[in-house]
């Protein structure tokens, strides 16, 4: 049985337990393992990502997605981006319980469709249950469900897609969540 | 002039010697185009009846022919019968009693063979309606009686007469049903053609004969409905036989491959039962059956084994394709979420690194990852093109704009090739053809081809739609097509390639990126037009390719 490490800095802001199902990737069952919550500052002194795009307030993104190199790199462009903070899970049940007790508040979640257990449409529609406002892109490789993810409203990214891309969809995303604290 | 006087119609039992041995004599001795003679079991040494006089006749009329003679060949008389077979067509039927004879005119006939005395009596007849009605008998016999060769042949390779029977009674059907797998020697081929045939089968014991025959070393084959509780009973059937000499093995069969309602046994290849279903909503299998029909006629038999054969190959080779499909379907999945995610983290990073990178050198690496993650995800999606094509059940074809399709097959390969000047030279015109949503991918990867196989940033493309037709060589049968030529300046394609691609599209996919291994699949499997490939200009491979396309016009 495998168990993976997050490859990024994590500052602590509180460890969150979570109690996971078995994932395809060897995850124990029952393990306790952190949700965990990004915030390096080290600049990615990116060409489309330069500028940081939430820098008159911090906002709060989440992102699910069981393909842990993949966590890693959208952690990293969305932390450029000045999401504060950077919330990330490997499964759907994880980021939705972490909502609906209160523990995240996601105003951005990026998610895959396809997750360990519940998928990423299904914790979507959950998560948006607790908080409505929450802005969803849906980031996989199955073209099967951009019908249904943007009949829900939220916005379909298809993989593989570009950095330029990626952070163009995010941008759209923020200019659409009213202004808060 | 000489007046001929027509024959008194008449119709009487002959009881005089003189007048019974003149009507037989008159009777064969006249000039008649045709005689159908039946009798039972001639016996060479002591000829009599008619039998006798049919005798006398047939060896006075040889090479005449026009006789047509029924009787039962046995062990005993097939030499005679077979002397006979030279001057009139015989055929055997078992236990045959009949003792006439009937031309076109006449009828002639003894009560039976040993009855007959030259006293009589003798039932003659020349009226019509008696002559008639006896030549309808006599065809009803000779359509159902075996040709004497068939049956010479039987008698002497030691096999038993044909049997042909056909029963009424449920509890006769039962006990030969039972007594046939009990009996199987070498195999049982056995098609259920219901859910309840298959439990009633079981009730009555069918099931465990079935087992006990593969545990004493017959192979037993099973089709019937692809129901859960069958395909559950016929494993464990399977597996409990495993380490045996024979074996039972249960294929379901689609329903559209069983539109029957019968239950088909062929056991050894020597014997078939055919058993109706009267009635499916009974559980009893006295109360379901209706008649059956039993035989051990060779080409009766030949033809049920057929039957059940072709059956099951049809059954093996969709169980071939589902695999085949599942397999496709497994593909798409790994190359749609797996490979891709990979792809995305390579794609990812190599772009931050882009952007982090100021090394010139440095920044050449990264680029050559970018275009092979770029690559690698052009190489994918036109996997998943293919996998998805193969994997369809059902493909739905109808009325598509070819012009349409190739002009936006062209747009999005100029979009996605931003650093190449793609001149394209088309002359469209309206056109229809049979194809469906997936037209566009096989042109997209033509032109995605020329365009990766066309050196320096220019892309000469010409795109031409004309008309054609092609007749069919076995049907004659015209077919009118839309063709599609596509002419590139590129490297070309060697001619052994060329051929690999027009003959099975999976040997063509090396080296060519897949590309033409789904233009195959799409134009010449889906859509059954023609895709030929051709030099730009003649024996010369290296000047470029022309990609004919043929599709059916709508």
């Amino acid at each position: 049985m495998v168990t993976e490490s997050v490859a990024f800095s994590v500052k602590s802001l509180g460890t969150v337990s979570v109690f996971t199902r078995v994932t395809a990737r060897g995850v124990p069952k029952e393990a306790e393992r952190p949700l965990s919550r990004v915030a390096d500052t080290s600049s990615l002194n990116s060409r489309s990502t330069k500028k940081p795009i939430t820098e008159r307030s911090k906002r709060s993104l989440a992102i699910v997605e069981d393909e842990q190199d993949l966590l890693s790199i959208y952690s990293r462009v969305t932390k450029e981006l000045g999401f504060d903070p950077v919330i990330v899970a490997r499964e759907g049940e994880d980021i939705v319980r972490a909502v609906v007790e209160g523990r995240a508040s996601p105003d951005v979640v990026i998610i895959d469709y396809r997750l360990p257990g519940m998928n990423g449409i299904e914790a979507a529609k959950r998560i948006l249950k607790h908080r409505p406002a929450t802005k969803v892109i849906v980031a996989s490789a199955d073209d099967s469900v951009r019908e249904e993810s943007i009949s829900l409203g939220f916005t379909f990214l298809q993989k593989p897609f570009s950095l330029a891309a990626f952070s163009d969809r995010i941008r759209r995303v923020v200019s659409q969540l009213s202004e808060g604290p | 002039m000489k007046t001929v006087r027509p024959q008194r119609a008449r119709t009487e039992v002959l009881r005089r010697s003189k007048d019974v041995t003149g009507t037989i004599r008159k009777f064969f001795g006249d000039g008649k185009a045709r005689v159908d003679i039946c009798v039972p079991a001639l016996a060479p040494n002591h000829p009599k009846g008619i039998a006798g006089a049919a005798e006398a006749y047939l060896s006075a009329a040889k090479n005449r022919g026009g006789i047509r003679l029924l009787t039962e060949i046995t062990g005993e008389n097939i030499d005679y019968c077979k002397s006979l077979m030279k001057t009139a067509d015989v055929r055997h039927m078992a236990n045959i009693k009949g003792n006439f004879a009937v031309s076109e005119t006449e009828y002639l006939a003894t009560p039976s063979s040993s009855g007959f005395s030259p006293r009589g009596p003798v039932l003659y007849s020349n009226e019509a309606a008696f002559v008639r009605h006896h030549e309808l008998l006599f065809e009803v016999l000779w359509m159902n009686a075996t040709p004497a060769s068939k049956r010479v042949k039987e008698i002497e390779e030691g096999l038993g007469a044909a049997k042909n029977e056909l029963h009424y009674d449920p509890l006769q059907v039962q006990r030969l049903y039972l007594e046939m797998v009990k009996g199987a020697k070498s195999e049982v081929m056995l098609l259920l053609p219901t859910v309840p045939a298959f439990h009633r089968d079981e009730a009555i014991g069918v099931i465990a004969l079935l087992r006990a025959a593969a545990n004493r070393g017959v192979e037993v084959s099973v089709l019937g409905p692809a129901d859960q509780s069958l395909v559950k009973a016929f494993p464990a059937l399977d597996s409990r036989d495993k380490g045996v000499a024979g074996s039972v093995t249960y294929k379901a069969i689609s329903d559209a491959s069983s539109p029957n309602t019968a239950t088909v046994l062929v056991v050894d290849r020597t014997a078939s039962l055919i058993i109706e279903e009267k009635d499916a909503s009974r559980s009893s299998f006295l109360d379901a059956v209706g008649a059956a029909t039993y035989t051990t006629s060779e080409p009766t038999v030949t033809a049920n084994i057929h039957f059940f054969e072709r059956l099951r190959e049809e059954t093996e080779l969709r169980i071939k394709e589902e695999r085949s499909r599942k397999d496709a379907v497994l593909m798409q999945d790994i190359l749609a979420h797996d490979m891709t995610n990979y792809n995305q983290v390579i794609k990812l990073n190599a772009e931050v690194l882009e952007n982090k990178v100021h090394d010139e050198g440095l920044l050449g690496l990264v680029r050559t990852i970018l275009r092979a993650a770029d690559g690698a995800g052009s190489l994918i999606q036109r996997a998943k093109s293919l996998s998805k094509a193969m994997s369809q059940e059902k493909v739905v074809l109808h009325e598509v704009d070819l012009s349409r399709s190739l002009e936006d097959a062209l747009s999005l390969v100029k979009q996605s090739n931003p650093g190449r000047t793609v001149e394209s030279q088309q002359s469209l015109t309206p056109a229809k053809v049979v194809a469906d949503e997936m037209l566009g991918e096989a042109f997209v990867n033509i032109l995605s081809n020329a365009v990766e196989y066309t050196e320096g940033t220019k892309v000469p493309i010409q795109i031409r739609l004309d008309e054609t037709e092609e007749t069919a060589e076995d049907s004659g049968k015209k077919q009118d097509y839309w063709r599609v030529t596509i002419t590139d300046h590129g490297r070309g394609i060697i001619d052994e390639k060329k051929r690999l691609v027009s003959r099975r599209h999976l040997e063509s996919a090396k080296g060519s990126g897949l590309g033409l291994s789904i233009v195959r699949a799409l134009v010449v499997d889906r859509y059954s037009g023609r895709l030929e490939l051709k030099n730009r200009i003649d024996g010369d491979y290296t000047k470029g390719t022309s990609v004919e396309v043929w599709l059916p016009r709508a």
